[in-house]
């Protein structure tokens, strides 16, 4: 049994301490897939929010896929209502504009992973929800609002742009 | 690049091209040096993203997280003999209230978005709402329900005042609320798949 079953089993039970070490284990991952998503670093609402989901469900966990799999599934249905509700709020102000914009942090080395987050808005998210959570093209379609040949398009796009980081 | 297979190369990468697409794509890798190395380079990104593991976080915005959780419900799974029950049920509801079928004006989608063809968000519904909880299941027939009622209302209304500007707001607001409901009971559903 892995540390993630064990520890998903415990939590499901009410275990809030093995629940917390699958919050450290996993942060990293949450961390970067909502900054991907979201395109910007104010995050911290959206990590607990996906956390505190987490928790609410890990009951329903039961090992049929990883943990990884399972979370990354979770998180992205999180992270994607919690961007629509921020287009909303920012649907009558200059916000939008930085929606659109990913920051990057200036000490950020230029390897892969930062690289993704270069990418321009569409070819990031359907790469991130593709190539990294594992989403089908028909299934990024129906998160991101978009045609399954566009997410396609897309991600070849992103692949091509990330060739140049290799 | 100008080569006429260099915007498939991802859908080879990833096993989605038809036999005789793959076939030609095939055959051509087999003279291009640039394509195979595109195709590797491709292979490479992929493979890196599938095996992607991300550094350690500096971050730390839930310190106190093993004492917040503790007045959180968790849910708990229903027996399956039940689910199915409920589900049943829940079917013949949802399928009562999606009487006009895959029509191309059905408002469950904005003409403008190509987010989820009519049908498809129908019977993608219909298929999902199964894995959602019993009581969530009742929510969500009975706010479609609720909606179609207006919309049948508004209809009727429209009919007699096609010219009310207000009468079309509130239906074009209640084909929306639709559309949402719908779009986010399957988002949901993903979560528990």
């Amino acid at each position: 049994m892995t540390d993630d079953l064990r520890d998903a089993t415990l939590a499901g039970r009410g275990d809030a301490e093995a629940f917390t070490r699958l919050y450290r284990r996993h942060l990293p991952r949450v961390e970067r897939l909502a900054a991907w998503l979201l395109g910007h670093d104010d995050i911290d609402d959206v990590i607990q929010e996906v956390f505190v989901r987490t928790w609410q469900k890990v009951s329903l966990f039961r090992g049929d896929s990883s943990f990884t799999t399972w979370l990354h599934r979770l998180s992205v249905n999180v992270i994607v209502r919690h961007r629509q509700r921020e287009r909303e709020r920012a649907a009558n102000s200059t916000a939008l504009d930085a929606l659109e914009s990913p920051r990057i942090a200036t000490d950020t080395r230029i390897d892969l992973e930062a690289a993704v987050a270069l990418l321009p808005k569409g070819a990031r998210e359907v790469f991130v929800l593709h190539d990294i959570t594992g989403h089908d093209h028909q299934e990024i379609a129906t998160l991101l609002g978009i045609a399954p040949a566009t997410s396609r398009v897309q991600l070849h796009r992103a692949r091509t742009a990330l060739r140049a980081h290799l | 690049m100008n080569d006429p297979w260099s915007d498939r190369l991802s859908e080879f990468v990833d096993d989605e091209l038809d036999p005789p697409s793959r076939a030609a794509l095939l055959a051509h890798l087999a003279d291009c040096a640039e394509c195979r190395g595109a195709v590797s380079e491709l292979r490479e990104i992929a493979a890196w993203a599938g095996t992607w593991r991300p550094a350690p976080s500096a971050r730390e915005p839930w310190g106190a997280i093993a004492t917040d959780l503790r007045g959180i419900p968790q849910q708990r799974a229903v027996p399956w003999r039940r689910a199915l029950a409920i589900a049943a049920g829940i079917a013949i509801i949802v399928l009562g209230v999606w009487p006009r079928g895959p029509a191309e004006s059905d408002p469950l989608v904005p003409p403008a978005s190509n987010l989820v063809r009519p049908a498809n968000a129908a019977s993608e519904l219909s298929a999902r709402l199964s894995r959602l909880p019993a009581a969530t299941q009742m929510g969500v027939a009975a706010a479609i329900a609720s909606i179609d009622s207006a919309l049948a209302d508004l209809d009727r209304r429209l009919e007699v005042s096609p010219g009310s500007t207000l009468l079309q707001e509130l239906r074009d607001r209640s084909r929306e609320q639709r559309d949402a409901l719908v779009r986010n009971t399957i988002l949901y559903t993903l979560e528990v798949s």
